[in-house]
């Protein structure tokens, strides 16, 4: 009796153990699975056609990227300053280069007697989720010299966050491709370190150009045309809020983005909406995104105001 | 009636391994290494087949059990799992190899499922690539571990019977062991009054 007593508690007591290690384990990992981490106020996608390929490292490549890849680009590129922030504010640029990156400037707004702009230098780019606009380095891999074009379902969208009404920054935001060069299939890091220069090729693209809020068609700007702006060219305090022309030290007219393919830039006929060209190799492009505080629709306050948004873009070749 | 209370500890019991097993699984593949969010438990990659684009080949429901794939040459009828962008969503596509195309080096895939008509309109590039299937599959397990594997399935199928199996044993414990030290007490007392 007393055996048969022993052997039911030690098979109860194994039983006890084998749930207990069941549900602890079982528990953990409902825990773990369930804890995500989400970008939900950012959307980016870039997608080859075929005969191209794309890659966030020059080795791993593939027929479209997400935002994930371009975060973490893997071991292969731990240097990379990819700079995605969860929320873009207002920046300015003419397109200037500086140390083979874009020159960028943000605003503040100094309330006194009259209100007036402090410009400053944005930060040098750094990897993750810092900054005011988004940077990032894609390798684009072809065997052959193509031009690439833009096409369908390349788009850039506002997404509100939390409820906030739109302020027309779906409306100034920009896209530039800066090529920093070309180099040969068998060299990966090589292609990595590619850096630009002033000689490099760039192409500023607005994607809702055409379109322009009503505060902005009040002011006077035309609706159905491309507007020109006086985008942030040095830092400086005390700048006008109007009267640019007059402050040509620190404001230039940009009155051309090229290529000029806001009317139809899917258009592979017109060679004006050529966004860069690639040769045979790995070729290094930089990606801006940023929302131009000096646009028309971005009102008269660079600083108010932010937004989230979702870009996708394809890239074909005829 | 005690045949009926037998049969039903006996029931009770497989229902208990089987939520175990069940378990097990699950966890193995929620805490197995992710690469991108895919499982890898020791070089194979599972995964849940959602479309029947590959019918009758691979079946809505199954469990496929892939290789990772290891940049090794793949060829025509080869079937692989990628990623893919379909309508802004990056998800995982099953499908054969229908041509391999080169250029220069660069090494595209064309795709289709056994079950489509036409091939995949993007050709899968090396690096979308995430395992290469050989021929195992279990039929509906894949669909039983995607409920599992769900927030509330995991919850409502695991956790909870686990936590209603875990107090019945720890009932059924204490039990034994208040009966074991009541004999006790009662040897003691016969003991001691026989002394007397």
């Amino acid at each position: 009796m007393k055996k048969k007593q022993k052997q039911s508690i030690l098979m109860s007591l194994l039983m006890l153990l084998i749930t207990a290690v069941a549900l602890t384990t079982a528990s953990y990992a409902w825990f773990s699975v369930n804890e995500a981490v989400t970008l939900s106020n950012l959307d980016i996608q870039v997608e080859a056609a075929e005969g191209i390929q794309v890659s966030t490292d020059a080795q791993t490549w593939r027929a479209a990227i997400t935002v994930a890849d371009i975060l973490d680009p893997g071991p292969n590129y731990p240097g990379h300053t990819n700079q995605i922030p969860s929320q873009l504010k207002p920046v300015s640029t003419i397109g200037s280069q500086s140390l083979g990156n874009f020159e960028f400037f943000e605003g503040t707004l100094i309330e006194d007697a009259t209100t007036t702009l402090t410009t400053t230098e944005s930060p040098a780019e750094a990897a993750g989720d810092v900054g005011s606009y988004m940077a990032f380095d894609l390798f684009i891999r072809s065997a052959t010299t193509e031009d690439i074009y833009l096409a369908s379902p390349t788009a850039l969208t506002y997404a509100p966050l939390d409820g906030e009404d739109s302020v027309g920054l779906e409306l100034a935001t920009r896209v530039a491709f800066f090529n920093r060069g070309t180099q040969s299939d068998n060299d990966p890091a090589g292609a990595r370190a590619l850096a630009g220069g002033t000689s490099s090729t760039q192409v500023i693209w607005e994607p809702n150009a055409l379109e322009n809020t009503p505060t902005a068609i009040i002011d006077g700007a035309t609706a159905g045309t491309k507007e020109p702006y006086y985008g942030v060219k040095a830092a400086g305090t005390g700048l006008e809020l109007e009267n640019f022309d007059t402050q040509s030290t620190h404001f230039e007219l940009v009155t051309t983005i090229t290529p000029d393919t806001d009317a139809s830039p899917f258009d592979t006929t017109n060679p004006d909406n050529i966004i860069f060209t690639v040769t045979p190799g790995i070729t290094k492009v930089r990606v801006y995104i940023w929302i131009e505080g000096q646009d028309v629709d971005c009102s008269n306050d660079i600083s108010l105001g932010v937004g989230t948004v979702a870009a996708t873009i394809r890239f074909i070749k005829l | 009636m005690k045949g009926i209370k037998k049969l039903g500890s006996i029931l009770l019991n497989i229902l208990l391994v089987v939520i175990i097993f069940m378990a097990a699984v699950v966890t193995i593949v929620a805490l197995a290494t992710r690469e991108e969010g895919v499982p890898n438990v020791m070089g194979y990659i599972p995964l849940s087949i959602q479309s029947p684009s590959m019918e009758d080949t691979i079946m809505t429901g199954d469990l496929i059990i892939t290789k990772k794939y290891a940049d090794e040459e793949l060829n025509v009828d080869d079937v692989i799992s990628f990623f893919s962008l379909e309508q802004d969503t990056k998800i995982i596509k099953t499908h054969r190899i229908v041509e391999v195309k080169t250029a220069g080096g660069m090494v595209s895939y064309v795709t289709q499922g056994d079950n489509n008509d036409l091939p995949d309109e993007v050709e899968a590039a090396p690096g979308d690539i995430i395992s290469v299937y050989e021929g195992t599959r279990v039929p509906f397990l894949g669909k039983m571990l995607d409920i599992f594997g769900s927030q509330y399935g995991f919850l409502i199928l695991v956790i909870v019977p686990l936590f209603i199996a875990f107090l019945y044993q720890l009932y059924k414990f204490i039990g034994l062991i208040i009966e074991m030290k009541k004999e006790q007490f009662l040897r003691e007392m016969q003991s001691q009054s026989k002394k007397v």
